[in-house]
């Protein structure tokens, strides 16, 4: 059969051709290729440092899989010097995790890393089918995408890790950027782009616990060589049996990605780079800095977990929708955010239009009506995005989605009003029910 | 004869389109047998296959009805994804589509049309490079399961 040989060995038969630069690699070299850009991903951002202990957000998918296994290759063969555990989320709807949470299972044993496994119950007093049970089938979207977006860090700090990793690649970034360059959001599209971000206290003391810091190590790989990595590494992931569904809007950016991939496969990591170069130029971010600066560590995005996010994927039908909800729960309350401060100029000159007989436009987000003076919708980024008062997650709100939606499941609980807490304090072990933890007891369920 | 002359090809479903084509089989690979040959005398490709495919394979899925979707209402009709949507996953309009991976003998198909286009100094269309008796095709969605 008619083949090249490998531009790199020159000895063996090439059997990928890479995206970026459509070099022909063979397997080997690929492999090789593949872990030493993302050492220096991790070396050029110092996304690590020597003794840290860090949460690899394992969902048993390919992209968290894959992320594992490299970093475990990689602190050993470059000692970096850190302590690898695999984080992973039951959102407690009977049977929906049992096959990925099998496969983080044998991950575990397969990387002999700890695992932990989190469940709502653990982390918000509810499981997802206690909320069905509570609110009925229809609201229940809504209270399990907000939970999830905030499940990682809370677990994060219950473990006493400063630090959670996440499979997001670059078809997933490039997928976030053209959704916020879709929506002309350029403060969440600066927030997404950055390789690094943190979830802010609830102490101001930055030192605090719940100071989660995120980061996204496979950021400049491309989702065809992670699955191509799998692939010949053979490693063990889990494929959800759903494919179909992703909420519109995102299942658009995704597949208008694909397409631009096949015609031009340098598309994705182009787009990439866009949006970095886009999001130095939003306010408050410091420039050129890519987001890395120890000062200036832009905070979590609360849409960043969406349907493409390494956790948060979704297996499809059900949560496909909870994130469509959630995503229109969000834009609404922005909506209602940018109404109060621009309600009374605005309001003024759309009733002076009204008497002149002119229909007005829709609200736009940005730029209002033409010829009109262009009024900020938002002040830059870090002025808007505050800390929840009760639990401190990353919130816009005083109170966040979260505690505000636990309140109302808390009020309603025909009995026994269990009350979550949120100290920033690492619970012990013991305390939290149905921790997996170490390999010890994953060896009991492994197979 | 020559148009009664049969290959034997592997194909291997991975990445959750085992489970969509293949169904609860714990095998995700298939032995098939197709003709050498097209009706108009050519040799098969792989836009032949992809056919094959999407006519034998494909409809006889019970996971092209996805019933677990939420769209889908077994009672509304206007809630049911009709089969070239499901389907669409892995083939649309005679394609593969984008985001689908396919390995031929373990090599990249895009890097077996970039090699052939090389040797042959013309534009390989991926689609029509034709398939050998032995070759095991494997089709890798990288869509979901993060
Ligand atoms: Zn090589
Ligand atoms: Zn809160």
């Amino acid at each position: 059969m008619r083949t090249s040989l490998c531009a790199l060995c020159k000895e063996n038969r090439s059997v990928i051709i890479r995206p970026k630069d459509r070099a022909k690699l063979c397997k080997l070299c690929f492999i090789n290729v593949f872990e030493t850009e993302i050492h220096h991903t991790i070396t050029t951002n110092n996304l690590f440092h020597r003794g840290e202990k860090i949460a690899i957000g394992a969902s048993g998918g390919k992209d968290s899989t894959v992320l594992a296994s490299v970093l475990k290759t990689l602190n050993e063969r470059y000692d970096y010097g850190v302590e690898l555990i695999l984080l992973s989320i039951d959102e407690g709807i009977k049977g929906y995790r049992d096959d990925s949470l099998e496969t983080v299972k044998r991950n575990a044993m397969q990387y002999e890393m700890p695992l932990t496994i989190l469940g709502y119950e653990e982390l918000y007093g509810w499981t997802m089918d206690q909320v069905v049970e509570q609110v009925g089938k229809k609201g229940n979207c809504t209270y399990c995408g907000v939970f999830r977006r905030q499940a990682l860090d809370r677990g994060a700090a219950r473990l006493g890790v400063k630090h959670v990793v996440t499979g997001h690649n670059a078809d997933d970034v490039a997928e976030t950027v053209l959704m916020n360059l879709l929506r002309g959001d350029l403060p969440r599209l600066s927030r997404t782009t950055s390789i690094v971000t943190s979830t802010p206290s609830a102490s101001s003391d930055p030192a605090s616990n719940t100071n989660i810091k995120r980061s996204k190590p496979l950021k400049y790989a491309y989702e065809k060589e992670i699955v191509m990595y799998a692939m010949h590494k053979k490693l063990d992931y889990f494929s959800t049996e759903c494919i179909y569904s992703p909420e519109a809007f995102r299942g658009s950016a995704r597949t208008l990605i694909k397409k631009l991939e096949q015609v031009r496969p340098s598309s994705i990591l182009d787009i990439v780079r866009s949006g970095e170069d886009m999001a130095k130029l939003v306010p408050g971010n410091d420039e050129g800095c890519g987001g890395t600066c120890s000062n200036s560590i832009p905070v979590a995005d609360e849409e960043e977990g969406g349907c493409g996010s390494a956790n948060g994927r979704t297996a499809g039908g059900e949560m496909a929708t909870m994130e469509q909800q959630l995503a229109q729960n969000e834009v609404a309350s922005e909506n209602a955010l940018e109404v109060d401060l621009t309600t009374p100029k605005v309001n003024g000159q759309r009733n002076d239009r009204h008497n002149s007989g002119t229909v007005p436009l829709p609200n736009r987000r940005k730029g209002k009506k033409g010829g009109e003076a262009f009024i900020p919708k938002k002040a830059p980024t870090k002025q808007t995005m505050g800390t929840c008062e009760r639990c401190g997650y990353l919130s816009s709100q005083k109170i966040c989605k979260a505690c505000v939606l636990l309140e109302g499941l808390n009020k309603s609980r025909p009995k026994n009003g269990l009350e979550i807490s949120y100290d920033s304090q690492p619970k012990e072990e013991s305390s939290v029910n149905g921790i997996i933890n170490g390999l010890e007891k994953t060896a009991i369920a492994g197979d | 004869m020559e148009g009664d002359q049969t290959i034997n090809i592997t194909l291997g479903f991975l990445g959750g389109l085992d489970k969509l084509v293949l169904g609860d089989l714990d095998e995700n690979q298939m032995a098939i047998r197709l003709s050498s040959r097209t009706e108009t005398g050519k040799n098969v490709n792989l836009k032949y296959l992809f056919k094959h495919i999407y006519d034998n394979l494909l409809v006889k899925s019970e996971r092209l009805v996805p019933k677990r979707d939420p769209r889908y209402d077994e009672n509304d009709p206007g809630k049911q994804l009709p089969f070239e949507e499901a389907a669409s996953v892995l083939i649309e309009n005679g394609k593969i589509r984008g985001g689908n991976l396919v390995v031929i003998n373990e090599a990249d198909w895009e890097c077996i049309a970039d090699d052939l286009a090389e040797e042959l100094g013309v534009e390989v269309v991926a689609d029509e490079m034709e398939i050998s008796d032995g070759d095991k095709i494997e089709f890798v969605t990288t869509l979901h399961g993060g």
